[in-house]
């Protein structure tokens, strides 16, 4: 484009003259095929099946990332939910465990320090009694200045009779493992009493209200509790045989037996 | 709109998917390249079908065309080598007295087909006194030329082309190309002389 005329062999005359006599064309008919030709390709190179599969593909793409994503991490995270319990688990009886959960979480957020105490209440009285009194000493001493209604002043004085009741349990010569019947009955109450006493002073009526969302590993947790405490309790029974006081074992046992009807018994507290 | 577009302008605009920018494109080059391919292959029958062949590959070709070259360049080497192809599967159709121009010194060697070409047999001098006395005088003179001499004649006035581009087109050196467009239009003066 930019070469030289001069260097460009040309002949103007005979370009004119050739130019001038060269008109011939191709056939109507022929134009018409091509242009329809280039026509159709357009429109085929928009209806391409790859071009569909294309805009299928972004169009859903996300939606079906979004969509594998959940799934995946719903089935993780059923996954990764601890089984039930270990062996058997007998039927949760309602005065003892449904405390619990609502107990669990209240006592992990309001004081991290108080929830070994709660936890471990069931099994260890005595520990548990010593390690609450101090507790509620505790929490009595922080919470005074603080509280000022009503319905706090009603929540220590509970507190504080809990306390009291769970010092004399626990004063008791009798080791955990040897506790009276009476103790036991009392021990029932304390869950509920010390879930109240820990959390009374903090956040428990939010999480108290909501028992509906109790974590999960707080329920397994509570069914591992139950599990222990029917062992703990015949454990108590055979205190009991031993120390000749069979009537009484043989009340604890029907009432054993009537909070945990499939708990198979041991072979030397069959009748 | 489109008759100010460039050529490049208009093929790119229907790889885009405009119908028009491509009705304009023909209308450009629909005279030049008929006429290339009739006087190259001398069969009205056959360069109509070369002719419909070269702008299908064109139109197949637009979702890869970038415009590297002029377009003219683009489309009239398509065009010679669609030619180039269709004498290598007929070449054993070739009669043998069609032979490469002995002696001529701008004529190529025998590995350039087109120099294996018949003139055009509707210019043959059997079909002359049909036609026009200039038209037929101007068709003789080309037919008379050597194929590369025609082929790089006819690039140059109905492609357009410079010397680099045919000799682009032709894959040969640019001094060759410019030898042989001195000789073609020496030899085409010489037989139309009193025609000018």
């Amino acid at each position: 484009m930019t070469e030289p005329l001069q260097d460009f062999p040309s002949d103007p005359p005979l370009s004119r003259l050739y130019r001038q006599f060269a008109t011939d064309e191709p056939s109507q008919a022929i134009d018409e095929r091509i242009l329809a030709a280039a026509k159709a390709a357009l429109g085929a190179g928009e209806r391409s099946p790859g071009a569909d599969r294309g805009r299928w593909w972004r169009r859903w793409r996300t939606p079906l990332a979004l969509a594998t994503t959940l799934v995946l991490t719903l089935t993780l995270s059923l996954l990764q939910q601890p089984p039930p319990g270990d062996g058997f688990v007998p039927a949760v009886p309602g005065p003892q465990v449904a405390p619990a959960p609502a107990a669990a979480p209240p006592a992990k957020f309001a004081d991290p320090e108080a929830r070994p105490a709660a936890a471990v209440a069931p099994p260890s009285p005595a520990r548990t009694a010593g390690a609450l009194s101090d507790r509620q000493a505790e929490t009595r001493q922080q919470s005074r200045p603080a509280s000022t209604g009503v319905g706090e002043r009603d929540r220590e004085v509970k507190s504080e009779s809990v306390a009291e009741r769970v010092s004399s349990a626990a004063a008791k010569p009798a080791p955990p493992a040897t506790e009276p019947a009476a103790t036991r009955s009392e021990r029932t109450d304390v869950a509920p009493a010390v879930a109240g006493t820990v959390t009374g002073n903090r956040s428990e009526a939010p999480l108290a209200a909501a028992p509906g969302r109790v974590p999960a590993a707080a329920l397994a947790k509570s069914r591992a509790q139950a599990v222990r405490t029917a062992s703990v309790w015949l454990d108590e029974i055979r205190a009991l045989r031993r120390e000749g006081n069979l009537q009484e074992a043989e009340r604890q046992l029907r009432e054993f037996r009537r909070e945990y009807p499939d708990y198979p018994l041991p072979e030397d507290l069959r009748p | 709109m489109h008759g100010e577009w460039s050529d490049e302008r208009l093929m790119l605009a229907y790889r885009a998917g405009d119908a028009d920018a491509f009705t304009t494109l023909y209308g450009r080059y629909r005279g030049p390249l008929h006429r290339y391919l009739a006087r190259q292959c001398g069969n009205p029958t056959l360069a109509e079908e070369l002719y419909h062949e070269v702008w299908i590959k064109v139109i197949n070709a637009r979702a890869n065309y970038e415009p590297l070259a002029r377009f003219s360049t683009w489309i009239f080497r398509i065009a010679r080598h669609r030619l180039i192809d269709h004498y290598r599967q007929h070449a054993h159709q070739l009669p043998l007295q069609f032979a490469p121009h002995a002696g001529d010194p701008a004529a190529d060697g025998p590995d350039d087909l087109l120099a294996t070409l018949p003139a055009p047999s509707h210019e043959t001098p059997h079909a002359v006194h049909e036609r026009q006395q200039v038209a037929e005088r101007i068709s003789l003179a080309l037919a008379a030329l050597p194929a590369a001499q025609r082929d790089v004649f006819l690039l140059a006035e109905e492609g357009g082309l410079t010397l680099e581009e045919i000799a682009a087109a032709t894959d040969c050196g640019r001094e060759t190309t410019k030898s042989r467009l001195r000789y073609a239009l020496s030899k085409l003066r010489h037989s139309l002389q009193d025609l000018l």
